[in-house]
């Protein structure tokens, strides 16, 4: 147990990470829309693809002992580096927007003021970013990574049918009727709620600042796997949360999570629902400190001029640092902006990191495939059969998405 | 071998060649060094450079309808 407590971490990070604000959103409007059914194993599936990903991310990592960017960088020339970074901190700006009206909507439901939300936020990027090494922000993180569970407690509250939950795991029925768009969207959306970015480039360097090597790889894959478990459960139980929308027949605006907790008040009543909005907080707060470490690690390992791990001093490791905590600062800063589009940002979110998944996971591919890297431990025929299937799934439904959103706006 | 969580990072590459030597069997000192040197460009193949191509039109085809979404909505 302790082997495998010192091998937790990046993968239970990344995993937990990405259940965040916009994505327990996205798979609590599904159950609202659709209820128990297609989508409770849809959300497994998705995160056996992202725990597939990473865990090549991660052999990538511990074989290389370089960051995901860094690679990118070196091996495919400067200009898919910076497109690589310019996309990843462009997202990540977004995402961080949406994190942080997650966590002031969920604050607000408690009577905290925005600014107390936001101050509180960066403060808490700040402590972590400058406690002095990788271990204990990983510490921190983990603390806040914990209260993940609490969706999966709030599940308990919606009472949920437990032969309909098993008959939806086993069959995949009810199929969602209504409108082919509706569908792809929501579909969409989950997707990107669970295979992003940020997690490649987060994962592949944590998993070096921690000091991995090839011989931990068994490790960092079952810290990634139990992370993709916790994460899928969690995932499903915002489902399930959100089934007696469905069941009542309720329609709930996206008001970032408001409108879900207040809604379901009634059906699963106080507790469950405030539950909800302290998962949401949580969420929002985990996914805060990830992202930005991502954007961290990213611009730490392509701007020439100083180390990029949370072991170093802020001295020297200037842009690690001032990356780590000044897109959460921004990101902060725009949401107080008064009438500032947050609920468009945060809408299109999960959709920027569907759009930019594809060209991620295409570099991962070559890379994992690198023989003067990678040597033995490059990808065999299975493993490249499934990431070529996971990369044109992601980049069909990703166009589908982009497209469709377009075209209902001509509309 | 165990984790070492307190690890330096790597210095900031410097142009030179890629390590040689099985990274596995270097002292912590010889393995900054070592991630240290930037590696070489790859040279893909001729498909991977279409590929990469093709990427560059699809995202930024994608970029541009998300872009003009998100400013039709504000």
């Amino acid at each position: 147990l302790w082997l495998l407590l010192l091998f937790v971490g990046p993968g239970v990070l990344a995993m937990l990470g990405e259940n965040d604000g916009p994505s327990m959103l996205s798979y609590a409007a599904s159950g609202a829309t659709y209820g128990a059914g297609f989508f409770l194993p849809f959300i497994v599936v998705t995160f056996a693809a992202a725990v597939f990903v990473q865990n090549m991310g991660v052999r990538v990592g511990v074989t290389t002992h370089r960051g995901f960017s860094e690679l990118i960088f070196q091996r495919y020339g400067r200009f898919w580096g910076w497109v690589s970074s310019i996309d990843l901190i462009f997202t990540n700006v977004v995402t961080l927007i949406a994190e942080l009206v997650a966590i002031r909507v969920g604050l607000a439901f408690f009577g905290v003021p925005g600014w107390v939300a936001v101050a509180g936020t960066v403060g808490l990027v700040a402590l972590s970013s400058f406690a002095g090494s990788y271990r204990r922000w990983q510490s921190v993180a983990l603390s806040l990574a914990a209260f993940n569970l609490l969706f999966l407690i709030a599940a308990f509250f919606s009472r949920p049918a437990p032969g309909a939950l098993a008959g939806a795991f086993l069959t995949w029925q009810p199929v969602p009727g209504g409108p082919v768009s509706d569908f792809l969207l929501i579909a969409a959306s989950n997707i990107g709620a669970t295979v992003t970015p940020w997690m490649l480039f987060f994962q592949q360097s944590a998993t070096t600042d921690k000091g991995l090597t090839s011989q931990d790889l068994r490790g960092g894959k079952t810290d990634t796997f139990i992370g993709g478990a916790l994460a899928a459960i969690t995932g499903c139980a915002a489902l399930v949360i959100a089934v007696p929308l469905f069941t009542h027949g309720i329609q709930v605006t996206a008001d970032g999570g408001a409108g879900y907790a207040s809604a379901l008040q009634p059906l699963i009543g106080t507790v469950g629902s405030a539950l909800f909005a302290f998962g949401l907080i949580e969420a929002g707060a985990l996914a805060v400190l990830t992202i930005s470490a991502s954007s961290a690690y990213a611009l730490g390992e392509v701007v020439p001029g100083g180390a990029h791990s949370f072991n170093d001093t802020a001295r020297s490791s200037r842009v690690f640092h001032s990356a780590n905590l000044g897109i959460t600062l921004i990101a902060g800063l725009i949401t107080l902006i008064p009438g500032a589009p947050l609920l468009s940002i945060a809408l299109n979110a999960n959709l920027l990191a569907t759009i930019f998944m594809p060209a991620a996971l295409v570099f991962l591919l070559l890379l994992a495939n690198d023989r003067k890297l990678m040597g033995a431990a490059r990808n065999g025929p299975l493993a490249n059969a499934f990431g070529i299937g996971i990369t044109v799934i992601i980049t069909v439904s990703g166009a589908a998405y982009a497209v469709v959103a377009f075209a209902q706006d001509l509309r | 071998m165990s984790p070492s969580m307190d690890r330096p990072s790597p210095a900031q590459p410097r142009n030179g060649t890629p390590q040689s030597e099985p990274i596995e069997g270097l002292l912590p000192e010889q393995l900054v060094a070592a991630t240290s040197i930037a590696l070489p460009r790859a040279h893909p193949r001729r498909r991977v450079r279409v590929l990469l191509w093709a990427l560059r039109v699809l995202l930024f085809t994608l970029t541009a309808l998300v872009v003009f979404v998100f400013v039709r909505g504000l």
